[in-house]
């Protein structure tokens, strides 16, 4: 057994070392600051064997996308190759998220497959980067990368590259992050070469099958305490202009497996908030296991512990071509604010772990220049429901020093402090020049969950949903992040 | 040359344009798509390859504004595969600014090698129903830049040595919202290059390459001799031109095209500098659609016996400052290109050149009121419909005759879609097709007349129109009039209609809405108080012309039946010219 932890360290430290490869090398704001990937190495199944994510969403959709992957080229996979997808209809989420794989072979034989997942600055669409708050269909939002070869036997398939780059506006960011994906794929098969070399190909599949047995029985163990619930619960995702989308839920538990059943929720809608059955399971599993989520490595043990059910064309389980770009930002965190409701029951204990706030990506206006790299401008973070510090769903991204988005990034915060509500308020002066800008303030329960207001002297302009935009050089963008804590622990 | 060899190089030019030709009806009768298989939106033509330039050496008639902007693409693609070009590939493009015109436009082309090296190119121009992007059906107003116009598809090969390379073909069909189409339609087009390879491989292997490249050679010579021998013919001297894009559908009006035509003995140079900027809406011209427009009107200047190949344009040279609407700079929107802007640069050619040799010019253009629907078939797949009917019409006159028939010059080779397979194929109904009158341009010889052309949809659609040719209509040459204005009505019902002003975008109409083109007739060509008043009377018989209409354009008095009144309309017409009114 401890011979088993000792290789499967080794294993999960060349997934780490992935990770760093990529937090180093990656040119983009997104990877390198917003740490907007994840990484893991799979098997040929597949499984994960190990993952790292910053970010909750990740969870199952590296294995998704890999299985699309890997169902796609069955019989076209050989050393060397580097197949991606990025497609929110193969595996996916949000589009502009692409899944790199890298088939490792040892001795001739298929045995492993790192693999990156992460989001790219921009991939065309109506508009530059990630966020299209209004689009209804997923190629408003970005072009579709279903599977292809990005190498085969070691060659670059420059085609293939030029595609991808030429349906970019960040055309030299998006290459920059490639390579250093690349890179971070082939380190890790060297990395797992020397592993099989030193440890033999069965100690590594057979610790593999021991962590994930150990991530199974932890996480059975810790979700066993809901066995014999069945709670039904609903809630809405409130958009500006519309309807609320209603998400149904069923949740049950036994023998320490989760089963969320979301029969009965809204059809899909013309709007992004639809989100992929891959993706909302994710969703689900967090919100579950949230509190041992750093304590557990995460493998296909602890995703073995969730089931999900969904009706093809709903919200949770949309068909193609339904645009799915706010699912991260808005119904993901429904999603888990309902799961841990319903967990919750009557007992307490349970802190909340969503909490969705404004977001605005910024960009020169569209056409002044080809090369026009999306700015998402985050310089401040909700108060999570648990008190102080960003809801869990806000990931690991880091908060952007007010140094470097002056020095660097041409935006000059004026203030940023927690305001007597408790909430987080920032102003920022754009001096980046005249810009455009995508920007949502999520709804909820009727209110805005925070606020974002374009302020040009005595005039103020709220950015509730916006698309294309102008910003003016020099004009001001008032943030206020919300705080979801019901009580804090200061003089506020 | 001898006489032997004169007739050999015909034979091998006929043998290439027949290949092209039956390309042509391999794509027509295999396409999936009613833009293909009915309208015939699509040209096929063949090049040869030296190893550093590809010539165009064979075509198909088919759409003609395809045929010179197939050129710069297949010179694009080789370079982008230079050191990897293999027997049996096929290679895809649609980059504006690789060699393509707008998006929509694809196309393939296959090399056929011979003695292990890529010699003759076939290839496939076509306009697909979609390319992806943010607006269904490949034109979108709204466009600012190339990615809003769609899918940008630099060269990529989607056949490797002879095998579906597929993770590349589902890539592009996966990024259409008609995969149902383009799937097919581009098999269809992928199938053609195949026929033509095994043909053009059959050639070669009768008369051998060096006969082959010999009697291509002397084709060309031949038409450049022809082209030459017809600039020749035009007086030495300069004339400069202008006409305007009505807008861009972005704020621009009124949009200036520049050209300067400059003829010295058989050399022809159109300089179009002092052109507007490039703008911010999708009317910019990249440099192959505005090669293509410039050729289109070349040739409307030249024999219709001139065999289309390389040495047609050898003659003429073409300056189009970078920057420029007609030469813009990534990453600005192109989307339509090949109707707005690409109409105003083969007039505004055709104007200069007419201020040097007026009886060789005339027969513009097609300033299309471009309309497109779309909706749902009942099994929930899309479609989209160019109303190619509506497109109908427009022709101008020319030196001899009067402006006729349903399509504009331009878009010869593509057919009007029978009305029939039009309502088979969409949840439509064509209520009216019909010439109206007084919408041309009066002349010794006058425009095609006017047409209305009625569409009804029986499904819920959204439709988006981009108005062209409503202020700068098509011009008359020689002193004839202007043709008529474009309409567009987007009608829900009876009581209640919109009429488009510039642009309306993704309007929806409900089952049985109607989309009502009025499409403006072409320009005249000579002074209209000189047509024989006896032709006018014919017009207004024929309803192309009203009675009123005979007399403010032409000065021809008609009495309430009809008869001409022979004495009035003489004094009118001197009346008139006495005055100058």
């Amino acid at each position: 057994m401890i011979r088993s932890q000792v290789v499967y360290s080794r294993l999960a430290a060349i997934v780490r070392e992935m990770s760093d490869t990529v937090a180093r090398t990656a040119r983009s704001k997104g990877l390198a600051e917003g740490r907007r990937y994840a990484v893991a190495a799979l098997t040929g199944a597949p499984r994960i064997a190990a993952q790292v994510q910053f970010d909750a969403s990740h969870s199952y959709l590296i294995r998704a996308s890999a299985a699309a992957l890997i169902d796609y080229f069955a019989f076209d996979l050989a050393d060397g190759d580097i197949v991606v997808v990025g497609d929110p209809y193969s595996g996916g989420s949000t589009p502009q998220v692409l899944t790199f794989l890298a088939p490792f072979f040892h001795e001739g034989e298929l045995v492993l497959f790192p693999a990156i997942r992460a989001e790219l600055a921009d991939l065309a669409g109506e508009y530059p980067g990630t966020l299209h708050p209004t689009a209804s269909e997923t190629w408003q939002e970005a072009i579709r990368v279903t599977p292809v070869k990005l190498y085969r036997n070691g060659v670059l398939q420059r085609d293939i590259l030029r595609f991808l780059l030429r349906n970019s506006r960040a055309a030299d960011l998006v290459r920059s992050d490639i390579e250093a994906i690349v890179s971070a794929l082939r380190a890790a098969g060297r990395n797992l070469d020397t592993l099989l070399r030193d440890r033999g190909r069965q100690a590594v599949e057979g610790a593999i099958d021991d962590a994930i047995d150990h991530g199974r029985r932890l996480v059975g163990t810790y979700l066993s305490r809901w066995n014999g619930m069945e709670r039904a619960g609903a809630t809405t995702i409130e958009r500006i202009g519309s309807n609320p989308i209603a998400l149904k839920l069923r949740l049950s538990a036994e023998g320490g497996t989760l089963l969320a059943d979301f029969v009965g929720s809204n059809p899909q809608v013309a709007e992004p908030y639809n989100i992929t059955r891959w993706h909302v399971r994710g969703y689900v599993l967090v919100a579950a296991v949230a509190e041992m989520l750093d304590d557990v490595a995460l493998n296909d043990g602890v995703l073995d512990r969730l089931e999900v059910r969904a009706e093809r064309g709903s919200i949770v389980d949309p068909i193609l071509p339904s645009a799915t770009g706010l699912s991260d930002l808005v119904t993901g965190h429904a999603v888990a604010g309902l799961v841990r409701a319903m967990l919750q029951g009557d007992g307490d204990g349970m802190a909340p772990i969503d909490g969705p706030a404004p977001a605005i990506v910024l960009f020169a206006p569209i056409g002044s220049r080809e090369d026009n790299p999306p700015f998402a401008l985050d310089p401040g973070f909700a108060i999570s429901g648990a008190g102080w510090g960003s809801p869990v769903l806000a990931g690991h991204r880091l908060l952007p020093s007010a140094e470097i988005l002056e020095a660097r990034d041409g935006f000059e915060v004026l203030f940023r402090e927690r305001s007597p509500m408790g909430a987080i308020d920032v102003l920022v002066r754009n001096r980046r020049g005249d810009l455009e800008a995508a920007a949502i303030v999520p709804q909820r329960s009727g209110h805005a969950c925070g606020a974002l207001v374009l302020v040009e002297g005595d005039r103020e302009t709220p950015l509730d949903c916006v698309t294309g935009g102008p910003i003016p050089d020099g004009a001001l963008l008032r943030f206020t992040y919300p705080r979801y804590a019901g009580d804090l622990d200061d003089e506020t | 040359m001898t006489k032997r060899d004169l007739i050999l190089s015909q034979i091998i030019g006929g043998s290439l344009n027949t290949i092209a030709d039956e390309m042509s009806a391999t794509v027509t009768r295999t396409a999936r798509s009613p833009v293909f298989n009915e309208a015939h939106d699509f040209t096929t033509a063949i090049f040869e390859f030296d190893g550093q330039k590809s010539r165009l050496v064979a075509q198909s008639p088919g759409c003609t504004l395809h045929l010179y902007a197939v050129v710069m693409a297949v010179d694009r693609a080789i370079e982008a595969f230079k050191y990897d070009l293999q027997p049996g590939d096929v290679i895809l493009a649609s980059d504006p600014y690789d060699g393509g015109t707008h998006i929509p436009d694809l196309v393939v082309i296959a090399p056929v090698f011979h003695d292990r090296k890529p010699v003759l190119f076939p290839a496939v121009r076509a306009h697909m129903g979609d390319v992806g992007g943010p607006v269904a059906g490949g034109y979108n107003p709204h466009a600012r830049d190339i990615w809003q116009d769609g899918l940008v598809m630099p060269p990529l090969k989607i056949v490797s040595r002879g095998e579906r390379r597929r993770d590349a073909f589902d890539l592009i069909v996966g990024n259409n919202r008609l995969a149902h189409w383009v799937q097919g339609d581009l098999e269809s087009m992928i199938g053609a290059c195949g026929l033509a390879s095994r043909r053009i491989g059959e050639l070669l292997d009768r008369y051998t390459l060096p006969v082959v490249r010999k009697a291509l050679q002397s084709n060309i010579d031949y038409a450049e001799k022809r082209v030459r021998a017809e600039i020749a013919s035009w007086p030495d001297g300069e004339f400069s031109a202008e006409t305007f894009v009505d807008h861009d559908y972005a704020g621009g009006r009124d949009i200036r095209i520049a050209c300067k035509a400059i003829v010295k003995g058989s050399d022809l140079t159109l300089d179009f500098t002092g052109t507007a900027p490039q703008v911010q809406g999708f009317i910019n011209s990249p440099i192959a659609n505005t090669l293509s427009f410039v050729f289109l009107a070349v040739a409307g200047c030249c024999d219709e016996d001139i065999p289309i190949n390389e040495g047609y344009m050898a003659p003429v040279k073409v300056i189009a400052p970078e920057g420029t609407v007609v030469n813009p700079r990534r990453p600005a929107p192109v989307g339509n290109c090949t109707c707005v802007s690409g109409a105003e640069i083969a007039e505004v050619v055709l104007l200069a050149i007419g201020g040097l040799a007026p009886q060789r010019v005339g027969v513009n253009c097609h300033k299309n009121p471009l309309a497109f629907s779309f909706g749902n078939y009942a099994d929930g797949r899309m479609w989209v419909q160019l109303n190619f009917l509506g497109f109908t019409g427009g022709a101008g006159a020319a030196y001899g005759t009067d402006g006729w028939g349903l399509y504009a010059p331009l878009m010869t080779g593509v057919t009007t879609p029978s009305i029939e397979m039009t309502e088979i194929q969409y949840p439509s109904r064509i209520v009216k097709h019909e010439y109206i009158p007084d919408r041309t341009g009066p002349g010794y010889w006058r425009g095609a007349p006017g047409l209305e052309t009625v569409v009804e949809h029986l499904t819920e659609t959204r439709n988006s129109v981009m108005m062209d040719g409503v202020r700068n209509t098509s011009r008359g040459y020689a002193g004839g009039g202007d043709g008529g204005a474009n309409r567009v009505l987007l009608r829900d019902d009876e009581e209640s209609a919109v009429e488009v002003p510039e642009a309306a975008f993704q309007h929806r109409l409900p089952p049985r809405g109607r989309l009502e083109t009025i499409r403006g007739g072409g320009g005249g060509w000579g002074d209209a108080l000189d047509r024989p008043a006896e032709r006018v009377r014919e017009d207004v018989r024929d309803g192309y012309v009203s009675r009123e209409g005979a007399l403010r354009d032409y000065g021809v008095v008609l009495d309430e039946q009809g008869a001409l009144v022979s004495d009035a309309t003489k004094r009118e017409r001197e009346r008139r010219r006495a005055t100058g009114t």
